[in-house]
């Protein structure tokens, strides 16, 4: 341990938090900015000290490890810093102070897990995230949002108890709770324990149905920190464990598929967004899977351009859920007059997550798909490059067209509410905005953070013609098959069915067969079997009284007889006879007595 | 201004339209005619021009076409489909 200066940017925000409702008006707005922008300080300075920081030895054995600080981290902290100043910014007019309490207690979970060097202290601080992030799902007053909660927190809690369990049992088997890569040629049982935890997280298929169902129904300032922290600090920790996982790279695909294929369905622009969540991260965990020094890169660079320009893209859906309190395509549509500067925003957020050159996303996804070129890994490059085309096909033309262009579907009211959003919402979507084109633009920006030292320059002429040809013909391709992904006023099933048509089939069997069963099951326990007891009862009672207690009270009863008889002969109620009976009685005793 | 300026846009779809024929037409004789040196990953890439324009439209139409079966196949359902 080294001896010097550590605050953990987690205090901080937690300190910021506890303060913060004690606080109005302007020493709140100030304690907002003031905050978030100390934690970003305090990120760089540990940034730059690599190393272990903050050792406690806790109950004798166990090492908690607070700051470990190398190149992998250093990148996840400074973009979630970052985050944590765009959201707060964005929310500065939200006037439920509790969005920020929570919003704050949430990025705190994410930084202390991202910085923690043990499975104790990432297990602290992955439940804070969880517990903070519902909060800012119930913080919505929507119809649904307390329902989605619920479910939100039940499937983390679910995922957290896995997660300790692969922590207990791999303490067992190795004696220490040290956060480090796991071999892949050695797995046990908590291997996979603790990859399916994480996987959860990271919205993992099939572990992935809570994410769209969560996100679409978190308050707009929720959303849009809920859509930075909790996926990547995920991929993080699958990074930091499990690189080189093979497994990992099928299900990334798959996700990556799957994400993109429901997004085209979707009719809610934040589930949409949501769903393209999925599919990004999909990318990531593919490059977690290839495990290589350039996918690890790509990774690490694509989590960092995601956070930025997918906030950026939830903040612009999330100013027209706060402008008009519609979410649905098929309910609004046309808003390219009314919110001009959010459909710019929204086309900075759509083309950087398309990798159009000079924006973040280009200099990022294509780490991933030249490692798994490079990997020999073939059908994976080209299937993330499917995805990459259909990500463009969504997010840069089928939501910006259905949402701002094209006829519009919105009421006589909802058109008159939709107007750009607020100057701190506007500032917040600026920042992200700018960093989008400055990652794409000025690679050391992003290339000096990441882990590994590897020269890529991806303005070469093969990838940027690729890529022109990838804008240029999805864009024809939309022209002509709009109408297939046209928005329909429909919601599409996904695996949450097994839970939520699960828990209403097991309630309904609960109410219906099983109530019944019950009930015939009362009324046959007292027709058949109250009469039979009663009958038996009655029989035993006979027996007890008849057969019993004629052996054992019999005796007694003999006694009581003969002593009732003699007291009947005997007794005769004269004193005279009495005395001389008792006389003779004597008598015989003491003649006895002396013979004897 | 800006706002006049999409309004434009949204009104002449044609413009829009004939302005992505453009644009399309343009990589494509640039990629067909002036692109040799390409550090391709692979077989395909190298040996079949314009790779990337025929992978792009396929694509297209292999997502677009698995979302419309996928969601006319009872994936889609009606919005109070959980609420009973």
């Amino acid at each position: 341990m080294t001896s010097d200066f550590f605050i953990h940017p987690s205090l901080l925000l937690i300190i910021g938090a506890v303060l913060l409702p004690l606080t109005k008006d302007l020493t709140r707005r100030g304690l907002l900015l003031v905050v978030p922008l100390i934690v970003f300080i305090d990120v760089m300075v540990l940034n730059t000290n690599s190393g272990m920081h903050g050792v406690v030895t806790f109950m004798g054995s166990w090492t908690l490890t607070f700051g470990r600080v190398d190149s992998l981290s250093s990148i996840f902290g400074f973009i979630m810093a970052l985050m944590c100043i765009i959201g707060t910014i964005y929310s500065l007019n939200v006037k439920n102070v509790w969005v920020q309490v929570a919003a704050w207690f949430y990025v705190a979970g994410s930084l202390g897990a991202i910085y923690c060097g043990d499975y104790l202290t990432l297990f602290l601080f992955w439940e804070m995230m969880a517990v903070a992030s519902t909060f800012l799902v119930w913080c919505n007053k929507e119809e649904g949002a307390l329902q989605a909660g619920y479910r939100y927190l039940l499937i983390h809690t679910t995922g957290g108890v896995i997660l300790l369990l692969g922590f207990v049992l791999r303490y067992q088997a190795v004696g220490n709770m040290d956060f480090v890569l796991l071999n892949e040629n050695s797995t046990h049982l908590y291997t996979w324990l603790i990859m399916a935890g994480l996987m959860l997280n990271a919205a993992v298929f099939p572990l992935h149905s809570w994410l769209p169902d969560a996100y679409s129904k978190a308050s707009v300032a929720g959303a849009v920190f809920m859509c930075a922290f909790t996926t990547k600090t995920a991929v993080y920790a699958l990074a930091r464990g499990f690189a080189g996982f093979d497994i990992l790279i099928y299900l990334g695909v798959f996700m990556a598929i799957y994400g993109i294929v429901y997004a085209m369905m979707e009719n809610d622009i934040r589930r949409l967004l949501a769903w393209e969540i999925v599919s990004q991260v999909g990318y990531m965990v593919a490059g977690v899977g290839i495990g290589t020094a350039l996918a690890i890169n790509g990774t690490c660079a694509h989590a960092f351009a995601h956070i930025l320009y997918k906030s950026l893209l939830f903040m612009a859906a999330g100013a027209v859920v706060h402008a008009t309190g519609k979410s649905k395509l098929t309910e609004l549509g046309g808003l390219c007059r009314r919110m001009p500067m959010t459909l710019i925003f929204l086309l900075v957020g759509g083309v950087s997550v398309s990798a159009f050159p000079w924006f973040s996303g280009f200099v990022s996804k294509s780490m991933i798909i030249t490692a798994s070129f490079e990997d020999h890994l073939i059908i994976t490059g080209f299937l993330l490059s499917m995805v990459s085309v259909g990500t463009f096909f969504v997010a840069g033309l089928r939501l910006p067209y259905y949402l701002f262009f094209g006829e519009s579907r919105c009421s006589e009211e909802t058109m008159q509410k939709a107007v750009d959003p607020p100057w701190n919402m506007t500032l917040a979507m600026t920042i992200a905005a700018g960093l989008c084109l400055m990652v794409g633009c000025y690679l050391p920006f992003l290339y000096n953070m990441l882990p590994y030292a590897v020269e890529y320059n991806p303005y070469n002429t093969g990838h940027v013609v690729e890529t022109l040809q990838i804008i240029a013909f999805t864009a024809l391709a939309f022209i002509f098959l709009k109408g297939f992904v046209k928005p329909t006023n429909t919601i599409s099933l996904d695996l949450d069915w097994f839970y939520r048509r699960g828990g209403q089939y097991f309630l309904k069997l609960a109410s219906g067969p099983i109530q019944s069963l019950d009930t015939a099951w009362g009324k046959l326990y007292k027709t058949v079997g109250m009469t039979d007891l009663l009958a038996s009862a009655k029989f035993w009672s006979w027996f007890d009284w008849n057969v019993i207690d004629t052996i054992v009270d019999g005796t007694a009863r003999s006694v009581l007889g003969i002593g009732r008889r003699m007291t009947v002969v005997l007794q005769k109620g004269q004193i005279q006879q009495t005395l001389y009976i008792s006389l003779t009685f004597a008598a015989i005793l003491l003649t006895a007595f002396v013979w004897l | 201004m800006i706002a006049g300026f999409f309004e434009m846009l949204n009104r002449n779809g044609l413009i829009v339209r004939l302005f992505c024929y453009l644009f399309a037409a343009v990589v494509l004789f640039y990629t067909l005619f002036f692109v040799h040196h390409a550090h391709p990953h692979t077989w395909l890439e190298a040996n079949i021009p314009a790779f990337w324009t025929i992978f792009t439209l396929i694509a297209c139409v292999v997502l677009a076409g698995i979302a419309r079966i996928y969601g006319a196949a009872g994936i889609k359902r009606k919005e109070d489909y959980y609420d009973i």
